[in-house]
């Protein structure tokens, strides 16, 4: 590791004074994917301010939602019986990812800004724009399995790692932010952004800025995610899919669906949406989303199964959230979103 | 008294491992400790240009930074080691030395090491060492290799040809009424045993020499005592190598030697004790990997599906300086009657990291291949799959004509049929289904060469009436402190808790690298000949002592019975072993004692059979496959303890879920560093895709492998496993997947 | 059979394994520096000059308090007995000092009419780490025993010990620090003290913040029973508790622990009681080579504090971050559901 200063936070204020004057310097609350990649020198701040220890570690009634404090952790999240029944999305995306002890220690707010599982980006002696702008992108022809099929450039085909981000897309969550310049509040689709030219940018945050808060906006309606790994657990996404569908009698009023582990964003699919709003759920509408969804993917060398298998599960999704199929567990569980289920009877 | 040996004892060291303090090679509290960090290639083929140390020697902490410049020069490795042929075509190991000279062979390949006070100082200064590269392109694939070679042996031994033809095959297959070829590949896997490899070297003078302590995650304190000896220009006896405890190996920690040579001569450099502790992310270059392989299998039979020609041609790969070959036919060569079989081996050098055994060498992967043909061959003709391997069923070994030392693979299939509920599947392959799930059953046979090898132990009595036995064999988490000791708790006859089995140091008596499953019926003959030697010196003592009640008898006529030495005649009249000791005025008595095989490895072939079967649900529209019920039967000859076999067994089965479903090891096709390095990435079963293994076995002895009669079980729960999975993901989904491991993007529809 | 003229061991020698008192072998305590304190077992008022060397020890370092569990690392051993005869020591009251693992590193006689001086002690055992630790460095004397004392409060106390012991020491056989004249200064870099409190026990440390907790438990501290299995959050091998939750020391800076509690599998066990999960893992042989046990426990442990029973599937689940590549995941579920509920 790079050697660093190290301080630790007393006020949200205090933090950002802290951290926005310095280029080189970081928040710190979890640390799980910081201190990950600060062993392998891919991250090297000069300056930790840890922030795990501010008041931030509430959650609350918000004008008919639920206000997440940035510090709460995965667990506490997840676990909370606001979110378990009313946003079942959430719990099922931050229990199908990581591991007991990981959810333990990341924060709500550092979830979101972790940094991609490319294993260019984490291999210093690999060619990556993210990490060090201008060397190109030696995944664009090497393997790259788990790269992205939407919204990819020729700099970067980078896919974002982190489960409940895709659950917070179909949310119409919103991120209340502190920094240098004052408080502001971002829609959540706004946080991350594509890769373009400028890769190392993941999300819209300016230098300095620290999330406080994930605030849920007043949801009715039914939510689900599945997720694909190739391990039954404690494995990242190939594809998964968060689906919110607010219901009106039998017909779906409005239809919010994301895709994880496609792109450098969550991956919205407005056409899709558009095309269920207003329908009675049924197999044949969903697969004629689905086949949307993925009309403009464009694929690597090694990724192109991601096309039918995100199309298998964006249809599953939607059979399941709406009930026309049943949920493989308990809504809000791990069980319920992990494809597969487990080894064993 | 009534035998231990076959009892499901608990783990004698069990307390340690629960508790934290068993300590690994990491963690001796060696005073004056320094760190070791390495600087690797970044590139996968040419020569170091530049490597300019300057601003890591300026950085707090450091103390030295060697390269291949001013790194202590190292003699040529050598050709052969405690008898195994380690250089060359088929030589078991990388034979080039390290930091030596520019010439860079893989991405990885450490180049450089920096040792300074703390882990923190020594990790970041080596980040601080700047290399620049005369770059070559790398071949990196098996059709672009330049350097093609037919290896006549597997690691030198003349039993074991990698280039064979019994009977015509050629012939036989053009002239067989059924025929089947088909290309079967294994991508490269690595062992990830969860304990890092990492050495601690420590140089002192003594009696005016060189000694050198080397504290190593080795599982052959002995090789490494020679390699480490030899490479230094020392005497072996100044070279003491010690590891009570390996924190799992399964193949890797036994045949690269360049992790602890490099400690060892930071160590003599800084002139104090040096730590390396190696990264998981290096462990992808420097650990050794199983290869990828390419297996041809061309079966030939008649329409009642009697095998007539079995051709199993492999290419395999290995880096630049090993000639390790993945032993692909090692099953084929001898599980079925076939009059007709040919086997070869190509190999290919690649700029990629060395290989070495892995669980299972070449039976994993190239049993994988032969049973997932023989699956196919069984539904061309329309026959059960287990129909089919009893009608080649092999009465003797088909290469060699001799007669098994022991089978009973017959009870094996029927029982695994009984357990999985083979008879209540419909075989009509894509016939069932529940919910998202296609239900698939397939089964494989397996086996392990039961191999044993020569040994030495030492048996020691106290004259509190305690007893130590040792050898400097391993715990690799394989039992090896349980059993033995149970074996010399028997061979003494004393209870278990008064013997203790001591392992892991190079100044035991010689015992040989813990690996191929053959530790069991290599030292527990001779931990049991030392016992037996330590009883006789104790009655030599016992009936010349004129106030032993044993006075005056002969030593044929005295046995050991629950801890004492009694007449056999007159079992009232003996005495216990502390008393003999104590009277004669010793606090001990000891004695050594050898054990090796004989000439019934002439007569027999050695091998242990079982059979899996395989319950698998397929989600065939996302891909992902998990095993629902896994149970398997062995006959490994008698169990010395129930209770860590059945541990060893389901940790091998497991290995084979990996191998099967999940566990692959990425190169990048271009510069050839490692894509997959880490643990995230590298998947290894965990505790969720792991069902709840059924395990039985014959327990039936082997009547000629040893008086012990147990062949090993290291291996053999790992081979066999694959094939069962792929064979059952066949039955599910009517698609036959010839390509390892079945990840979800391979079993998707496109 | 034993020499009768055989010399006793020398100085840099490694010494036989032999049975201790207690009934545990001496190679059993490799890996930590031990004493071994000669004398006759018995003390016998007719022959005060005679009375046991390690009774006379424990009074002097009972002036620095050293706690208890410092005896761990100790042994009082008759001089006329089998151990005694297997080092060549016939009735001679001796102090023997042996390094880690188990090589005579400093021995003295101790003749009639002396008495041992702590301070000797202390002094051989600081001849065993040539070179000054650096101010990060806490050092403990052993893992068993004086694991919770750190080895330069010792040295801090060697002076006031000498005090105590009296009189001039007599001539000890101490080997010299050797130094390579070589070795470069390490510069300062900056370190922050820190406070931990690992097993309800404080411990001062100085580190930089870059330090893992993983790293200041193994290195620093020498509480090895963490493990280090990929130092990046992806085996849970080094799993502890911080305030009761399971998780990985090597994703947690030292700095940030302050002031949290720390458990790790060093503070499981009551004394020689195992803690329940500690006993069903050996009962259900819940491991093979034992190195992601630790882990594994410190997360079963966590995970069975709520005592609901879980199902084997929620097991799997909850225990998936704790790989076992020896694959004794069937034997792990025993082993909790066997616990969970108790």
């Amino acid at each position: 590791m790079h050697p660093f200063n190290y301080q630790r936070a007393t006020s949200p204020a205090q933090a950002v004074a802290a951290v926005a004057p310095a280029p080189s310097a970081a928040f710190v609350a979890g640390g799980t994917s910081q201190l990950d990649l600060m062993k392998e020198e891919v991250l090297r701040p000069s300056l930790l301010v840890d922030v795990a220890a501010l008041p931030l570690k509430t959650i609350g009634a918000l004008a008919g939602g639920l206000q997440l404090g940035a510090g709460v952790s995965n667990t506490a999240a997840a676990m909370h019986p606001e979110v378990l029944t009313r946003y079942p999305v959430v719990s099922e995306a931050l229990l199908a990812g990581a591991s007991t002890q990981i959810r333990n220690m990341a924060s709500l707010g550092g979830n979101p800004l972790q940094r991609t599982r490319c294993p260019y980006f984490r291999d210093p002696a690999q060619a990556c724009n993210k990490r060090e702008p201008g060397t190109g992108c030696a995944a664009l022809k090497g393997i790259n399995k788990v790269h992205a099929i939407f919204g990819a450039s020729a700099a970067c085909v980078a896919t974002h790692p982190s489960d409940l981000a895709v659950a917070l897309a179909v949310l119409d969550a919103q991120v209340q932010v502190v920094g240098p310049a004052g408080s502001r509040t971002i829609a959540f689709p706004d946080l991350h952004r594509l890769p373009g030219d400028t890769p190392q940018q993941d999300t819209t945050l300016a230098h300095g800025e620290l999330i406080t808060s994930i605030d849920l906006p007043a949801f009715t309606g039914r939510s689900h995610y599945l997720k694909v790994r190739e391990r039954a657990s404690y494995a990242f996404a190939l594809v998964s899919c968060a689906v919110a569908l607010d219901m009106d009698g039998k017909k779906i009023k409005r239809a919010r669906v994301a895709l994880g582990g496609v792109a450098h964003k969550p991956w919205r699919v407005p056409a899709a949406e558009a095309m269920l709003a207003g329908k009675k759920p049924s197999e044949k509408l969903f697969r004629a989303a689905a086949e949307v969804a993925f009309a403009d993917a464009k694929p690597l060398e090694h990724n192109a199964y991601k096309i039918p298998m995100g199309r298998n599960l964006l249809l599953r999704a939607l059979l399941e959230t709406s009930g026309l199929q049943p949920l493989q567990g308990p809504a809000g569980t791990a069980f319920a979103a992990s494809v597969g289920g487990m080894g064993g009877e | 008294m009534v035998e231990v040996t076959g009892k499901p004892l608990d783990r004698v060291d069990g307390r340690l491992k629960v508790t934290g303090a068993a300590r690994y090679s990491a963690e001796w509290d060696v005073p004056g400790l320094t760190y070791g960090a390495i600087v690797s290639s970044a590139v996968a083929h040419g020569t170091v240009r530049t490597i300019d140390s300057a601003e890591a020697l300026q950085a707090p902490g450091v103390l030295a930074v060697l390269t291949h410049e001013n790194a202590p020069r190292l003699q040529p490795f050598p050709e052969k080691v405690n008898g195994s042929l380690f250089r060359g075509e088929g030589g078991i190991t990388e034979t080039r030395q390290p930091l030596q000279d520019a010439t860079v062979e893989y991405a990885g390949q450490p180049l450089a090491v920096v040792v300074a006070d703390t882990l923190e100082r020594a990790r970041h200064a080596a980040n601080l060492v700047r290399i620049t590269y005369e770059q070559r392109p790398p071949e990196l694939t098996i059709d672009s290799s330049s350097r093609r070679t037919l290896p006549e042996t597997f690691t030198g031994n003349k039993e074991e040809k990698l280039q064979v033809t019994v009977g015509d095959p050629k012939a036989a297959l053009a002239a067989a009424p059924v025929k089947l070829t088909q290309v079967y590949e294994s991508g490269i896997t690595h062992h990830n045993p969860i304990e890092q490899l990492a050495s601690i070297a420590r140089w002192e003078t003594r009696n005016g020499t060189d000694f050198l302590t080397l504290y190593d995650t080795t599982r052959g304190v002995e090789n490494m005592q020679e390699v480490v000896s030899h490479s230094l220009s020392l005497p072996k006896e100044n070279v003491h190598v010690v590891c009570p405890f390996i924190g799992g190996a399964f193949g890797s920690k036994g045949w690269l030697f360049a992790p602890p040579l490099i400690t060892v001569m930071a160590a003599r450099v800084v002139k104090r004790p040096v730590k390396i502790e190696w990264r998981r992310q290096d462990m992808f270059a420097v650990a050794g990997q199983r290869a990828a392989t390419r297996q041809t299998l061309a079966l030939g039979a008649t329409r009642d599906g009697k095998l007539t020609a079995l051709q199993h041609d492999t290419q395999t790969h290995a880096s630049q300086s090993s000639g390790y070959t993945e032993p692909c036919a090692r099953v084929s060569r001898m599980m079925y009657a076939v009059p007709n079989l040919g086997f070869a081996h190509q190999l290919s050098h690649l700029h990629l990291p060395s290989p070495c055994p892995m669980r299972g060498p070449g039976e994993t992967v190239g049993g994988w291949a032969l049973e997932c043909a023989i699956d196919e061959l069984a539904a061309e003709l329309n026959l059960d799959p287990v129909e089919l391997r009893l009608r080649n069923y092999a009465e003797q070994n088909p290469e060699t004509g001799k007669p098994w030392s022991s089978k009973h693979l017959r009870e094996c299939y029927a029982r695994g049929q009984e357990m999985i509920g083979w008879d209540k599947r419909n075989p009509k392959p894509r016939s069932m289904r529940e919910g998202n799930n296609l239900i698939g059953y397939g089964m494989a046979t397996t086996m392990y060469p039961a191999a044993r090898r020569p040994a030495k132990a030492k048996a020691t009595l106290f004259a509190d009436g305690r007893a130590l036995v040792q050898s400097a064999t391993h715990e690799l988490g394989n039992g090896a402190y349980t059993i033995f000791r149970q074996i010399s708790a028997d061979g003494l006859g004393l209870p278990v808790e008064r013997v203790r089995f001591e392992l892991g140091d190079s100044a035991l008596p010689a015992a040989p690298t813990s690996g191929g499953s053959a530790t069991t019926a290599t030292i527990g003959p001779a931990a049991l000949a030392a016992c037996r030697n330590v009883l006789g010196a104790l009655k030599r003592l016992a009936i010349r002592d004129a106030q032993s009640p044993l006075y005056g008898a002969t030593e044929d006529t005295v046995e050991p019975r629950d801890g004492r030495l009694v007449r056999t005649t007159a079992p009232t009249q003996g005495e216990d072993y502390a008393t003999i000791l104590r009277r004669a005025k010793l606090p001990s008595l000891e004695a050594e004692g050898e054990a090796k095989p004989g000439d019934e490895r002439e007569k027999y072939s050695f091998y242990s059979f079982g059979a899996v079967f395989v319950k698998v649900r397929v989600d065939e529209l996302t891909g992902t496959i998990r095993v629902a019920q896994l149970c398997a039967v062995y006959d490994v000859g008698r169990l010395m303890n129930p209770k860590t076999a059945h541990s060893q067994i389901i940790g091998g089965v497991a290995m084979g879920l990996g191998a099967a479903l999940m566990e692959e090891t990425h190169y990048d096709p271009h510069n050839g560093r490692a894509v997959v390095r880490n643990l995230a990435d590298y998947h290894v079963p965990s505790m969720a895709d792991t069902p709840n293994i059924q395990v039985e076995w014959l327990n039936i002895p082997d009547p000629h492998i040893s008086e012990l009669g147990a062949r090993g079980i290291g291996e053999i729960g790992c081979v066999g496993t694959p094939a069962a999975i792929t064979n059952a993901v066949y039955h599910a989904t009517g698609r036959r997947f010839r390509s390892l491991p079945l990840t979800p993007d391979k079993i998707l529809p496109s | 059979m034993p020499d009768e003229s055989r010399p006793p061991f020398q100085v840099g020698a490694h010494v036989p394994n032999c049975l201790l008192p207690n009934g545990s072998y001496l190679h059993d305590l490799r890996g930590q520096p031990v004493i071994l304190a000669f004398a006759p077992d018995e003390w016998n008022p007719a022959q005060a000059h005679q009375s046991s060397i390690f009774a006379h020890l424990l009074h002097a370092f009972d002036g620095i308090a050293v706690s208890d569990d410092t005896m761990a690392a100790w042994y009082s051993l008759d001089c006329q007995g089998p151990v005694a005869a297997q080092f060549n020591i016939t009735d001679q009251r001796t102090l023997l000092l042996l390094d880690e693992q188990g090589i005579l590193r400093w021995q003295t006689a101790i003749g009639p009419g002396q008495e041992p001086r702590a301070g000797q002690i202390l002094a051989a055992l600081e001849a065993l780490r040539p070179i000054a630790p650096v101010a990060a460095r806490e050092v403990p004397i052993t893992s068993g025993g004086l694991s919770r004392r750190t080895f330069l409060a010792a040295t801090l106390a060697t002076a006031a010990l000498l005090l105590l012991a009296g009189a001039a020491e007599a001539a000890a056989t101490v080997t010299p620090p050797k130094h390579p004249a070589s070795m470069p200064a390490t510069p300062a870099v900056a370190t922050i003290p820190i406070t931990l409190t690992i097993n309800g026990e404080t411990h001062r440390l100085e580190v930089e913040p870059r330090v893992a907790l993983l790293d200041a438990l193994r290195e620093n501290l020498h509480l090895t029973g963490t493990k280090k299995g990929c130092d990046h959050g992806q085996c849970g091998a080094c799993t502890v508790h911080l305030d009761g939750q399971s998780a990985l020391s090597c994703l947690t800076l030292a700095v940030m622990s302050e002031g949290r509690q720390i458990t790790t599998i060093e503070g499981l066990a009551k004394g020689a009681t195992l803690h329940p999960m500690q006993a069903a893992f050996v009962k259900h042989d819940a491991f093979q080579c034992g190195y992601c046990t630790p882990g594994q426990i410190m997360a079963a442990t966590a995970l069975v504090q709520d005592k609901q029973h879980r199902s084997a599937a929620e097991i799997r689940e909850a225990m998936s971050g704790n790989l076992c590549r020896c694959a004794a995941y069937p034997n792990i579920i025993a082993a909790i559901q066997e616990t969970q509920t108790a």
